[in-house]
């Protein structure tokens, strides 16, 4: 009975813990896309400073997200953010183009973050 | 390579913990559940060894999910008849009466080499010996030989005598095995005069068997 116990505790464990690691996910997402939409905000109207300031607070913030991350995620999925986030600066202070293509790639791929974290039929197939 | 050498142990003692939570029964005969997870608990957990770009925690749920779905399976076949037999199936009998059941045996696949080779496992070189043979759920044979070829008992020979336990080792490599001691009732000061008596001392024992009417049995350390 004991061990029954015990595998039944540990499998609610990991349930309780994959809900936990769900709402993490999501809270941080919805951060890093309010610092994404405040620098989409601050070029439109041409704040380059601001924007400056909020894509070192993006960077700063994805740095820790990813470190929380690597427990859940492969690295290959973490890395293909990380490098569209570090290019976010560059991409600014160069007033590129592809600045705002770069943001909403990184949207994206923080939005499949937690969408693939879901227990949805499409993800369990 | 740091990061390997500590997930191989991280893994390592998650392997023994799972299969000590499924129990004695995975490390004997296994039922077709039984065998799915082992086979499924050893391949995951060479994955994230290998792979230091996933997360250990991959490896992880899925070795404890598959190790617990194991234990409440085996509880669920404890409690049901149906889920037992949906899971581990039924014993077959393929030999009845002395014969044998061809049909049976094609349904379930097994061959004459294999009845024989399972045969001879069993010290019978002679299909004819067998009265009755049955398939286990496991896989295994269990066979039930013809009266004239069964051995002779004690009770055939009207012989006199107790059944008793076996002698178990009290004294293992130099230390006392308490669990023996306590199941036989003894007390390390009987053990120790025991000992003065065989002129030796616990710590240069290798083994002591002891039965339940105090018959000893002593090896001493070379």
């Amino acid at each position: 009975m004991s061990r029954l116990i015990t595998s039944v505790s540990l499998m609610l464990a990991i349930v309780a813990y994959s809900i936990f690691a769900a709402f993490v996910i999501r809270d941080e997402n919805d951060e890093l896309d309010s610092i994404i939409e405040e620098i989409t905000v601050c070029t439109q109207n041409n704040d380059a400073e601001k924007a400056s300031e909020a894509a070192d607070k993006l960077n700063k913030k994805w740095s820790r997200f990813e470190r929380k991350m690597s427990i859940f995620v492969r690295d290959d999925k973490l890395n293909t953010i990380s490098t569209s986030v570090s290019r976010v600066k560059p991409y600014l202070e160069e007033a590129n183009d592809e600045l705002d293509a770069e943001l909403r790639n990184i949207s994206r791929q923080l939005d499949l973050l937690y969408r693939m974290e879901l227990p949805t039929w499409y993800n369990i197939l | 390579m740091s990061v390997v050498f500590i997930r191989a142990i991280i893994l390592y003692s998650l392997l023994i913990f799972s299969v000590r939570l499924m129990g004695k029964r995975q490390i004997g005969e296994l039922q077709p559940s039984e065998l799915a997870v082992t086979i499924l608990i050893s391949n995951i957990a060479t994955l994230p060894v290998e792979d230091t770009g996933m997360p250990l925690l991959t490896g992880i749920v899925p070795i404890i999910t598959l190790a617990g779905l194991d234990v409440i399976m085996s509880w669920l076949e404890i409690k049901s008849r149906v889920i037992r037999r949906l899971s581990c199936g039924v014993p077959i009998i393929i030999i009845k009466d002395g014969k044998l059941d061809q049909k049976q045996m094609k349904a379930i696949r097994f061959t004459v080499d294999d009845l024989i080779a399972a045969l001879r496992g069993q010290g019978i070189f002679d299909i004819s010996e067998v009265q009755f043979a049955v398939v286990e759920t496991t896989g295994s044979l269990s066979v039930y030989q013809k009266y004239q070829y069964r051995n002779t008992t004690n009770e055939d020979m009207s012989l006199k005598g107790k059944s008793k336990n076996p002698p178990e080792v009290v004294i293992s490599d130099g230390e006392f095995v308490r669990g023996a001691m306590k199941r036989l009732e003894l007390t390390e000061e009987w053990t120790e005069n025991i000992l003065k008596k065989e002129k030796t001392a616990v710590k240069d024992v290798f083994l002591m068997t002891v039965d339940n009417d105090r018959n000893y049995s002593l090896i001493e350390r070379e």
